[in-house]
C-alpha cells in the first residue's frame, strides 16, 4: 500500500518534473504538495539521504512558487530530484503504515507563502494513489461543496467550449475560456489538495496550453481527450458531492485516469494517438505529424515565451499583465487572496471584440455570461414567499372598506402608488428566480454528439431561444425528460443516412430545439425529421394490449397520445429497434408534475413535434378562481382549453359510463366537482353552470363548476403534511381577502371516486 | 417521542374547555390564541380536520377538537377559539396546526404535586394522547400530548376514537 503510493507520488513529480519550465510557476504546485506529501511519509521508509534531498526540492520550489524556477534553479532541482529518487528507490522495504493514520506526522512545509495549497490541512486527506483519494473528517465540507459546485459549472463550460471548437478549432477566445475554465478548476483542486484531480486537471491544461500557442492543432483526438478529460474530472466531482450528501462516506473515491493521462501526455509529446485511443467517431484525423517537436519543446523549455506566465497558479500573484494574463487573471487573481477557490465566481473578461464569424451566434453563448452573486435558494425562496404576503396585505389594505370609504384624493395616489411598487416589487422577486434555459438545452448538445456517433447517423442539433427565461426549478426538473427525448429522436426518430437518402431526405437529420414565451408560460418544441411515429403500429399494439377496444376509432391525435401511456414502452412498439415512447410516461408524468402539458404531432415518414407548454415559474400560477357551492378554487389556467355554458342538447348521458358533454363534436366525460369533493352544489343541470375543458396530457375531461369567478395570479402554497395523502388539490393559494383557496389538480381531481363514498 | 415528552411536567400549562372537559397544553406549544374565522374546508378529510386558515401567509390545517374527541356540536358558539400549537413530527420537523376549542379558561403554573399519570381506562379511553392528568383547584385537567394527538392527523384509526366514553 504504503509503496505503491510512494511510486505515485514519485511518477507524479517526474512527469511534473518533465514539464517544469524556467521562470514559469506553472506545476510548482503540485510538486510542492506532493513533495509535502512525501515529506509527511513515516520516516522509517524514507532515508535520511532522500530526505535530505527532499527538503531541499521543497525548499527550490517553494522559493520559486512565485515567480518560477531560474534556469540554474532549475537544473539544481532537476539533480536534487534525482537524487531523492534513487535514494527512495533504495529503501523500500514500505512497512505496512497507512499515511493517514499518522496526521501527527505531517509537518508544515514553511508556509512563507500562506496561499501555498499544500500546506493547507484540507489538503492532507488528499491521496494520490494512482486517482484515489479520500474525504477525512478534518476536510473542510464547506469548500469542497462549493468547490463541487463551482467545478460543475467549469465543467459544462468546458463541454460547451470544446463542443464550439470542434466546428471551429481556431476560435481564440473559446479556446482560451476552455483553458481558464480548466486553470480555474485546478486552482480550486490544487487548494483543497486533491491532488488526482489537480493533475488531471493540469494535463489537460496543458494540452489546451499547447493548442493556445498553436503548438498543437486542435483535431479530434484532442477534442475527445479533452471530453474525455471532462467526464472523468466531471465523475470526481460527483463522486465528491455524493460523499458530502453523506452516501459511502469514507470510502475511497477513485476514477481511472491512468490511461486517459497517458494519452494526454503522448498527445503533448506529439506523438499519433496510441492504439489504446479508439476515438469515438470515426472520422477522428490521425495527428498531423508536423506538431510533434514544437509541441514538445514548447511544454518543456521554451525560454522566454510570455504566455507560460499568463497561467498563474494560485500562489503567483503578481504577474506581468500580458493581455492574455489579464483576462487569465481575472478569472482566478482574487482567489488565493480569499484563501477560498470557490468562493469567487470566475468574473468572466468583458465581452470580447465581436468574433465576425458566421458562428457568432453560436459562440456567443459560451461566452454570454454575466456577472454572478452566488445564494442559497431558501433565501431567495423565502424572500418570493414574502413578496407574495406584502401583495396579499397590500391589496387587503386598499380593498379594505373603511378605507374604501375615505375617498381622499391624496390617499388614493398614495395607495395606487404603493400598488405599483409592490407590484415591480413582486416582479423583480419572482425575476430573481429566472433563470434562461440555455444551460438545459446545452447539455443536448452533448448528448446528441455522442448518441450520433455511436448509432453512425448523422444528426444536427439547432438550438434556439435558449435565452428564455423560467423558473430554475423547473428547468432542472426539465433536463431529465428533454434528455429522455432527445435520446427517442436520435435513437428512433432520426433515420440512418442511407435510409434518409432511400427516402428522398438528406443524410443529414436535424433536431431543432426551440423555446420561446406563449401566453402567460413557455412553450419548447422539439421537432425532428426523422421516420415520425406509425399510427397503425401504434393502434395494433394498443389493441393487442387491450387499452384501446376497436369501436374506438380514435383520432391520429389520440393514437399519439397513447404513447404517454404507462406500459406501452415496449418493444417494437413503434419501431423495430426499441420502440418511440420509452418512458414516454415517465417524461409525461414529469411535464405534469411541473404543471405543463405535453402535445405531439407527427406526420409518418416526415418527423415528429413534440410541445412542451410551461408555466413560467412554480411558484405562482395563472388560476382560474371557480365557485363550486359555498367554496372557491383555482383550476390552473394552463390546463383549460376552453369554458363554456353548455346547451341542453350538448349533454348526454351513457349508461354505465356516465356523462358526457359534446364540445365541437368531441365527446368529453363530464366530471361534476362538487360531487368528486363531496360539495353541496346548487347547480345540477350542467346547463345551469360552467364547463370547463382541461387537458393533461391523456384524455380531455369536462369540469362542471357552478361558477367562474375571476381569473388572477396566486402565489402558491403547500398544503402541508397534514394533507399529504390528500388527492386532487396540487395546494393551497392566499386570495386577496385573506381567504385560503384550495388549488385544483384536474387530472387527479377527475381521477378521483365520488366523493359520498369517500367521506364517512 | 422521546420520555420526557411523554411524563407530565410541572410548568405553565394553557387550559381550555371541550364541551365539559377541560384540557391542558404547555403554554410553550402555543403560538397564538385566535377568534374563531372562515376556514376553508379540504375535501374529503376527515370530517375533525375542518380544513386550512390563512396565518399571515402560511397554511395551517385545523382539527376540530369536539369532533376529534366525538363529542358533538357546540350550542355556544360565540366564544370558539382557534389555538394554534406547534407540533413536533416524529422526524423532527415541527409546523403549526389549530386546535377548534369550545373555549379557552387560563394560563395557569401546574405543581409536581398536582400531576398524576393518565389512569388506566382499559378500552373505554383511547389514552394514547394523554400525558396525565393535573387536578387544580378541584378541577381535573387532561393534559394532551398534542405531538401525537396532532402529528397522525388524517392516519389515526377512527374506530378506536369512537368507542371511547364521552365522560372522564
Amino acid at each position: 500500500m504504503a509503496d505503491t503510493h510512494v511510486d505515485a507520488l514519485l511518477q507524479e513529480l517526474a512527469t511534473e518534473m518533465a514539464f517544469l519550465s524556467p521562470d514559469s510557476a506553472q506545476g510548482l504546485t503540485v510538486m510542492v504538495a506532493a513533495l509535502g506529501q512525501l515529506q509527511r511519509l513515516p520516516s522509517a521508509m524514507v532515508s535520511a539521504d532522500a530526505m535530505q534531498e527532499l527538503a531541499l526540492c521543497l525548499a527550490l520550489c517553494q522559493s520559486a512558487a512565485g515567480a518560477g524556477l531560474a534556469p540554474p534553479q532549475l537544473d539544481k532541482l532537476q539533480t536534487a530530484f534525482e537524487r531523492m529518487a534513487n535514494a527512495l528507490y533504495v529503501v523500500q522495504p514500505a512497512p505496512e503504515v497507512s499515511v493517514l493514520a499518522q496526521p501527527s506526522a505531517r509537518t508544515l512545509p514553511a508556509p512563507d507563502e500562506p496561499a501555498a495549497p499544500a500546506p493547507d490541512e484540507a489538503s492532507a486527506s488528499a491521496e494520490d494513489d494512482a486517482g484515489r483519494f479520500f474525504i477525512g473528517p478534518e476536510d473542510d465540507l464547506e469548500l469542497l461543496n462549493e468547490f463541487c459546485n463551482e467545478g460543475r459549472d467549469l465543467l459544462s463550460q468546458v463541454e460547451q467550449g470544446v463542443l464550439v471548437l470542434e466546428d471551429n478549432p481556431r476560435h481564440k477566445d473559446t479556446l482560451n475560456q476552455v483553458f481558464r475554465a480548466f486553470h480555474t478548476f485546478k486552482g480550486g483542486a490544487g487548494f483543497l489538495g486533491i491532488a488526482p484531480i489537480q493533475l488531471l486537471a493540469h494535463h489537460l491544461e496543458s494540452l489546451l496550453d499547447a493548442a493556445r500557442k498553436d503548438q498543437l492543432p486542435i483535431n479530434q483526438t484532442v477534442i475527445d481527450l479533452i471530453l474525455a478529460g471532462g467526464d472523468a474530472l466531471q465523475k470526481y466531482v460527483s463522486a465528491i458531492a455524493r460523499q458530502l450528501a453523506g452516501e459511502d462516506r469514507g470510502q475511497a473515491i477513485f476514477v481511472a485516469t491512468a490511461e486517459l493521462l497517458q494519452r494526454v501526455e503522448a498527445c503533448l509529446r506529439g506523438e499519433a494517438a496510441p492504439v489504446a485511443l479508439a476515438p469515438v467517431t470515426s472520422t477522428a484525423p490521425a495527428m498531423p505529424a508536423v506538431i510533434p517537436s514544437a509541441a514538445v519543446t514548447s511544454a518543456r523549455t521554451p525560454p522566454d515565451l510570455p504566455p507560460q506566465t499568463a497561467q498563474p497558479e494560485p500562489v503567483a500573484l503578481p504577474l506581468p499583465p500580458s493581455p492574455e494574463a489579464a483576462k487569465a487573471l481575472s478569472a482566478v487573481a482574487d482567489k488565493p487572496v480569499l484563501a477560498a477557490p470557490a468562493l469567487a465566481k470566475p468574473v468572466p473578461a468583458a465581452p470580447d471584440k465581436s468574433a465576425p464569424s458566421a458562428n457568432a451566434g453560436k459562440l456567443a453563448r459560451t461566452e454570454a455570461l454575466a456577472n454572478f452573486v452566488k445564494l442559497d435558494t431558501h433565501k431567495l425562496d423565502a424572500l418570493v414567499d414574502l413578496m407574495g404576503e406584502l401583495v396579499i396585505a397590500q391589496s387587503m389594505v386598499v380593498q379594505h372598506s373603511l378605507v374604501q370609504q375615505l375617498r381622499d384624493r391624496e390617499l388614493d395616489r398614495h395607495l395606487r402608488q404603493l400598488s405599483r411598487i409592490t407590484t415591480d416589487l413582486q416582479r423583480n422577486a419572482m425575476s430573481l428566480r429566472m433563470v434562461p434555459i440555455r444551460s438545459t438545452f446545452q447539455k443536448m448538445n452533448r448528448l446528441v454528439r455522442d448518441l450520433a456517433a455511436t448509432q453512425h447517423k448523422q444528426v444536427q442539433l439547432i438550438l434556439s431561444g435558449e435565452d428564455t427565461e423560467l423558473d430554475r426549478n423547473i428547468v432542472e426538473e426539465l433536463a431529465d425528460p428533454l434528455l429522455h427525448m432527445m435520446r427517442n429522436a436520435v435513437d428512433h426518430g432520426i433515420e440512418s443516412p442511407a435510409d434518409r437518402l432511400a427516402a428522398g431526405k438528406s443524410a443529414q437529420g436535424t433536431i431543432e430545439l426551440h423555446a420561446t414565451h406563449q401566453g402567460g408560460g413557455i412553450l419548447i418544441r422539439m421537432r425532428d425529421d426523422g421516420r415520425g411515429l406509425d399510427t397503425q403500429r401504434i393502434l395494433n399494439k394498443a389493441l393487442q394490449k387491450g387499452l384501446i377496444t376497436a369501436e374506438d376509432a380514435p383520432t391520429d391525435k389520440s393514437i399519439f397520445n397513447l404513447i404517454f401511456l404507462p406500459g406501452f414502452s415496449t418493444a417494437e412498439a413503434v419501431t423495430d429497434i426499441s420502440g418511440r415512447g420509452v418512458g414516454m410516461d415517465v417524461v409525461r408524468g414529469n411535464i405534469a408534475r411541473l404543471r405543463g402539458r405535453i402535445d405531439i404531432t407527427s406526420t409518418f415518414g416526415e418527423g415528429t413535434t413534440f410541445e412542451i407548454f410551461l408555466p413560467l415559474t412554480l411558484a405562482i400560477i395563472d388560476g382560474m378562481l371557480v365557485g363550486v357551492g359555498q367554496e372557491r378554487f383555482i383550476v390552473p389556467t394552463l390546463t383549460i382549453r376552453e369554458s363554456l355554458r353548455p346547451q341542453p342538447n350538448m349533454v348526454s348521458t351513457v349508461q354505465g359510463k356516465g356523462e358526457l358533454i359534446r364540445v365541437r363534436d368531441k365527446l368529453i366525460p363530464l366530471v361534476r366537482l362538487s360531487d368528486k369533493l363531496g360539495l353541496v352544489s346548487q347547480v345540477r343541470d350542467p346547463c345551469e353552470g360552467i364547463v370547463m375543458v382541461v387537458d393533461s396530457g391523456v384524455r380531455s375531461r369536462a369540469l362542471l363548476v357552478d361558477s367562474l369567478i375571476g381569473k388572477q395570479e396566486v402565489v402558491i402554497k403547500s398544503l402541508g403534511q397534514t394533507f399529504k395523502h390528500q388527492q386532487g388539490m396540487s395546494g393551497a393559494a392566499i386570495l386577496g381577502d385573506g381567504r385560503v383557496a384550495l388549488i385544483i389538480d384536474p387530472e387527479a381531481v377527475s381521477q378521483l371516486g365520488s366523493a359520498a363514498e369517500a367521506v364517512s | 417521542m422521546t420520555p420526557i415528552q411523554t411524563l407530565p411536567r410541572a410548568g405553565k400549562y394553557l387550559t381550555f374547555a371541550v364541551a365539559q372537559e377541560r384540557y391542558s397544553v404547555p403554554v410553550l406549544k402555543v403560538r397564538e390564541i385566535m377568534r374563531l374565522c372562515p376556514v376553508t374546508p379540504v375535501p374529503r378529510m376527515p370530517s375533525y380536520i375542518k380544513g386550512v386558515i390563512n396565518l399571515r401567509g402560511k397554511i395551517v390545517p385545523v382539527v376540530d377538537l369536539r369532533e376529534r374527541f366525538s363529542l358533538g356540536a357546540a350550542e355556544d358558539t360565540e366564544r370558539i377559539c382557534i389555538v394554534v400549537v406547534q407540533v413536533e413530527e416524529p422526524d423532527g420537523a415541527s409546523r403549526l396546526t389549530g386546535m377548534i376549542v369550545d373555549v379557552v379558561e387560563e394560563v395557569s403554573q401546574f405543581q409536581s404535586d398536582d400531576l398524576e399519570p393518565p389512569p388506566d381506562f382499559g378500552d373505554a379511553v383511547d389514552a394514547r394522547f394523554i400525558v396525565g392528568m393535573a387536578k387544580t383547584r378541584g378541577q381535573v385537567k387532561t393534559l394532551l400530548d398534542i405531538d401525537r394527538l396532532l402529528g397522525f392527523v388524517g392516519q389515526i384509526d377512527l374506530r378506536a376514537l369512537n368507542t371511547r366514553s364521552a365522560e372522564l
